[in-house]
């Protein structure tokens, strides 16, 4: 390409959009410093609104301008408008729309990219190089779905309606034709597991954001008149181009790696040998043949009380008669298909696991007897039940549709039945990641997560907390902070006076312009109870010097590995309205 | 012919309104071409597909041999084009798209561009957006002529201007192209310049082309005749246009005329018959008057 002619149209356009081009810069350097203005400003509830109701509009404005001047831009000297005035002067329609482009990439498209990026980084979230990359990658997709949208309306406005609608038609299609079908979602899901989902949102978004793309490409080849089997070939390879990001794009754009891999397979052997599972839980079963209304839900990763069946629409069941004769009838499930999954020797109790979980780092930080005072726990068990686990995987594979039943006396009455097959647990082990000084503005930073003391007060011997929890996340993906499954983990502990304490959550909530950035910011109000031999306590005298010996500890879970564990055992079958008597 | 533009069956369409049908033309190299025809006729439809901004419905058009729906850079080095109501950036001075204008052209002729802009007295400090119809109608002339195009494309070229700058224009013009043998094709309403100016003229009607010639050839074809008697009974006209009677009077257009016609006429009429020969815009007129009489 002809870069002085680039350059040369570049400046013409400049100059034309100046006071556009300078207002789409003092918006992106207002965006890009949000980080910069004190919260506390915003403290109130009208504050936080008006907060709000500023960066809404600042968005909206900084978008507005780049659709306008990706109008202006690509579109304005279109020969419609222009009486044809550069079309008829000495240049390539395609070396003309490249130089453009790239015009408007530069000196519009680029910056909003930096100000996400600057913006991010004055979060001063200590984000890996590999995170700030999967934002810029994931905006640039995002705008070029942006910039094909606006060129194809563009187009429909200027010329070449049919053209334009055509290729928003073939648009639409490729879009529907990339959704995936829930019976597709499903088989996937029992491959692979949960990495299918943590895939998914990054695969349609790569996929969406070229097949927008594509409509920008075709509506330029259209003005461009290049030739229409060259259209097509390039229509062609776009479609090939997005089928294969939907089912292949290796890069995930959406989700942080939030745990930290400390892979220890000798220790996973250990656990291994020490895990059990044992399966039990509730089916109920209604008369598909009087057609009782039934809740079929698909499978849920994970719960607190068990896991469902997977999705079954009807079960055979063979019913032998106490005078010998035998029934096979279909029937559906009905209501909540539980599954419980009993884990032995670790407790199933999450505050249990929890407490567990953290007694070796809390241990180094206040000593044996402290632990022993807090969780009337010996000190022993700490090299064993260290880790804590979470479900990714519940393999149902060899649980079978069909059921036998047999001894149906009393009819109707609760039945047992088999269910085998295999489970998967993630494996984290909590270390110590920093500590803080309960003072306000103390604030902790790592791996895209901020941590920063709002308000320390007494109330009552009671110690209140308000933190704000900063966590880099996608505008895709939103989750509560303060959980307990999280990566970071918060307790409080006097290493002077040997007091362990809980942070009890009083109240959690997002900042509202949350919506609209890719930094998550979580305001959460805790109060404190002393731990004292495992169960809580307010016997501990909170005062000021109590404060100033306290530590608020940052601790990180780690992920060492998975262990399948197989499990059989025997779930209650309830019969729903079945009548014999005529049969 | 050696034809500098060329259409052959060119046809558009805009939806039922049928603007320009199977138009085959051929502009000789070195004329000052005017192409003349009523409002809406399709000229300047048949300017802008010639031009590229407008993609026929059938046929083919090639200004210097190359297909004009796939001109070239170098197509449009050699080409100039000013159309009717040409846009410019109204927000630029008129020195900024001159110098924005010139980076486009490597044969840009400066001295030429001054002398214009001298002939043509354009503000050059004045923003476009302020600058009267006539000044922008100039600018965009001389955006078009700086380089010294082989072929000028001109749609309307003298709307807007002055009488003394029309003449400034014209004369400027013709020196031109007596000096660099350029070929300038332009459509206009304005017959008196087409006189002075064109030495081929087509005329379009309802998107046909109905007359495509030289223009002595045509002036020397077209007779006025005025009989100042009645019309004998054994007198038979011939093929005429405007043929018109009063009492004691008859004149007639006479489109193919010929010597032996002139004496056929003495012959018959002696001195009372008077044969002038027709100005452009006569003809045009009676042309225009037969065609109408034809469509109705």
């Amino acid at each position: 390409m002809n870069c002085a002619l680039a350059l040369h149209l570049l400046r013409k356009d400049m100059r034309w959009r100046r006071v556009e081009l300078v207002t789409l810069w003092v918006l992106l350097a207002a965006y890009a410093g949000m980080p910069l203005v004190p919260e506390q400003l915003f403290d109130s509830d009208s504050g936080k609104q008006w907060w709000l109701l500023t960066q809404y509009f600042l968005v909206t404005c900084t978008v507005g301008l780049l659709i306008l001047l990706q109008l202006d831009f690509v579109q304005g000297d279109h020969p419609n408008l222009s009486e044809g005035f550069l079309k008829t002067r000495p240049m390539d329609g395609k070396q003309f729309l490249a130089a453009k482009l790239l015009g408007w990439f530069t000196v519009a498209a680029m910056p909003a990219l930096l100000a996400v990026q600057l913006n991010l980084a004055l979060c001063r979230l200590d984000l890996r190089f590999a995170d700030h990359l999967r934002v810029g990658l994931r905006n640039l997709l995002m705008l070029l779905g942006i910039c094909g949208v606006v060129s194809v309306f563009g187009t429909l406005l200027l010329s070449r309606r049919r053209a334009a609608l055509f290729v928003s038609l073939l648009v639409v299609s490729i879009l529907l034709l990339m959704q995936p079908g829930s019976q597709m979602l499903w088989e996937n899901l029992s491959e692979s597991g949960l990495t299918f989902w943590v895939m998914e949102e990054s695969r349609m978004l790569a996929a969406c954001s070229l097949a927008l793309s594509l409509g920008f490409v075709l509506t330029a080849c259209i003005l461009a008149r290049i030739r229409g089997t060259s259209v097509l070939i390039l229509l062609g390879m776009g479609v090939l181009l997005c089928v294969l990001v939907r089912w292949f794009w290796p890069i995930n754009l959406v989700w942080r790696d939030d745990h930290l891999v400390a892979h220890d397979s000798a220790r996973l052997d250990q656990l291994k040998k020490l895990t059990t599972v044992k399966a039990g839980g509730d089916l109920w079963l209604g008369d598909q043949a009087r057609g009782v209304p039934s809740r079929t839900t698909a499978l849920r990763i994970d719960g607190e009380s068990g896991l469902e069946f997977p999705e079954v629409s009807a079960y055979d069941v063979a019913i032998s008669m106490p005078d010998g004769r035998q029934y096979q009838r279909s029937m559906r499930p009905v209501g909540l298909k539980k599954l419980d999954y009993a884990f032995n020797p670790i407790p199933q109790a999450q505050t249990r696991l929890d407490l567990e979980g953290i007694y070796p780092p809390i241990k180094e930080a206040l000593g044996p007897e402290a632990m022993v005072k807090a969780l009337g726990l010996p000190p022993e068990r700490a090299t064993e039940l260290r880790e804590h686990f979470s479900i990714t995987r519940p393999g149902l594979k060899d649980h079978s549709r069909e059921l036998g039943f047999e001894n149906l006396e009393p009819v109707g009455a609760n039945l047992w039945t088999h269910a085998g097959g295999k489970v998967t647990l993630d494996w984290t082990r909590v270390t110590v990641q920093g500590e803080l000084p309960l003072n306000v503005g103390a604030h902790y930073a790592h791996d895209g997560h901020r941590l920063e003391v709002r308000e320390v007060r007494i109330v009552d011997e009671h110690l209140h907390l308000r933190l704000s929890l900063r966590r880099s996340r996608s505008l895709l993906h939103r989750e509560r902070a303060f959980d307990s499954n999280d990566r970071m983990v918060l307790w409080v502990a006097n290493p002077v006076r040997g007091d362990l304490v809980i942070p009890q959550p009083l109240k959690s909530g997002w900042h509202p312009y949350s919506l609209i950035r890719d930094v998550e910011t979580e305001d959460v109000e805790v109060q404190c109870f002393v731990l004292d031999g495992g169960s809580y306590s307010n016997m501990a005298h909170m005062d000021a010097q109590w404060m100033q010996q306290a530590r608020l500890y940052i601790l990180a879970r780690q992920g060492i590995g998975q262990t399948e564990q197989s499990f059989n055992g025997d779930f209650v079958t309830h019969i729903l309205q079945w009548d014999y008597q005529g049969r | 012919m050696n034809a500098i533009i060329e259409t052959h069956g060119l046809s558009k369409r805009y939806r039922r309104h049928e603007a320009v049908h199977h138009l085959d033309l051929a502009v000789p190299r070195g004329s000052l071409c005017a192409f003349l025809g009523r409002n809406g006729a399709g000229k300047t439809t048949t300017i802008k597909m010639l031009a590229g901004l407008v993609r026929p419905n059938s046929g083919f058009s090639s200004i210097d041999g190359q297909d004009s729906q796939h001109l070239r850079p170098e197509d449009w080095q050699r080409t100039g084009y000013v159309s009717e109501n040409q846009k410019l950036y109204d927000w630029m001075r008129v020195e900024e798209l001159i110098a924005f204008t010139r980076r486009l052209y490597p044969r840009w002729d400066t001295a030429f561009e001054k002398d214009l802009t001298q002939k043509f007295s354009l503000p050059l400090t004045r923003k476009i957006k302020h600058c009267s119809l006539g000044e922008k109608r100039k600018l965009a002339l001389l955006l078009s002529l700086a380089y010294r195009p082989q072929l000028l494309i001109l749609d309307e070229p003298f709307g807007g201007l002055d009488v003394l700058v029309k003449d400034e224009f014209l004369a400027g013009l013709l020196e031109l192209t007596q000096q660099n043998e350029w070929s300038v094709f332009f459509s206009t309403h304005d017959i008196a310049e087409v006189e002075r100016l064109a030495d081929h003229v087509m005329i379009l009607e309802q998107g046909r082309l109905e007359l495509t010639e030289s223009l002595p050839t045509l002036q020397q074809r077209f007779r006025k005749v005025k009989v100042f008697q009645a019309q004998p009974s054994d007198y038979t006209i011939p093929a005429s246009l405007d043929w018109e009677k009063t009492e004691g009077a008859f004149s007639l257009v006479h489109p193919q005329w010929a010597a032996e016609e002139e004496s056929r006429l003495r012959e018959k009429f002696g001195d009372a018959v008077d044969i002038s020969p027709m100005p452009l815009r006569d003809i045009f007129l009676s042309l225009a008057r037969s065609y109408q009489k034809r469509m109705s």
